[in-house]
């Protein structure tokens, strides 16, 4: 399953620099505006209005995994101009 | 207990879009100043009290070079995600956030028999213009 989360990053009080918790005890979000990619309970990268990056190589996200995190974000942010992806490691040449 | 290596650890450029297939990551140093506050009726040793402003730090990573990707932007600002890898029951990674502007570009050395490498230094800008100052988020356990 993919999902979007919130961004890890916990804000935090600019005076004291205490972390911040909203009323529920959820830590509040240090960039609101971002998600975090999640694909079967691993984050797999992040995204915002600018688009989806993933942190893993081409060749292990698979077509589908793209298209519902394109649309995912799409649906959050009303578009998804890029999707980037780690370059492949490279290949020894037959 | 979070004890880990480095392996795992992924550095993401929000606005750019801009993932890099990193080698080496050094965040650099948070550096406070200090203040002499010696007088001629000091004793023993120099006195010192801390300084109000601390340096936010220099990211320098080292990547592979991808010749297929755009040149990287020097100046632009945009918000840095350095995730470090989950340990042990960890549900929610450690993170380095901040904003700040790549400040230096090294491209590639092309040499026989080494894998062409680039180096991006980023500079934290503390949070200026609405920015994000550098923040560090212990990872989140069950």
């Amino acid at each position: 399953m993919v999902e979007l989360k919130p961004h890890p990053a916990q804000a935090r009080h600019p005076v004291t620099n205490v972390p911040l918790f909203d009323d529920d005890g959820n830590p509040r979000p240090l960039l609101p505006e971002t998600r975090s990619i999640w694909w079967d309970g691993v984050m797999v990268g992040y995204c915002s209005k600018h688009g989806a990056t993933f942190t893993l190589e081409v060749s292990q996200v698979p077509d589908w995994v793209r298209d519902e995190v394109e649309e995912l974000v799409s649906v959050e942010f009303g578009d998804c101009p890029k999707v980037s992806m780690l370059i492949d490691t490279p290949e020894v040449d037959e | 207990m979070g004890i880990n290596t480095g392996l795992g650890t992924t550095a993401v450029f929000t606005i750019q879009s801009l993932a890099l297939k990193i080698v080496s990551i050094d965040i650099g140093n948070q550096t406070l100043p200090t203040v002499n506050i010696s007088t001629l009726a000091t004793t023993n040793y120099e006195q010192y009290i801390p300084g109000d402003l601390s340096e936010s730090g220099q990211v320098t990573l080292e990547c592979q070079f991808d010749s297929e990707a755009d040149q990287i932007a020097l100046g632009a600002v945009d918000t840095l995600t350095i995730t470090l890898p989950l340990t042990g029951t960890g549900t929610s990674n450690a993170t380095w956030v901040g904003t700040g502007f790549i400040t230096d570009y090294k491209p590639p050395g092309f040499l026989k028999n080494e894998l062409q490498t680039h180096t991006v230094t980023f500079q934290f800008d503390g949070g200026a213009n609405s920015g994000t100052a550098p923040t560090f988020t212990k990872q989140t356990t069950v």
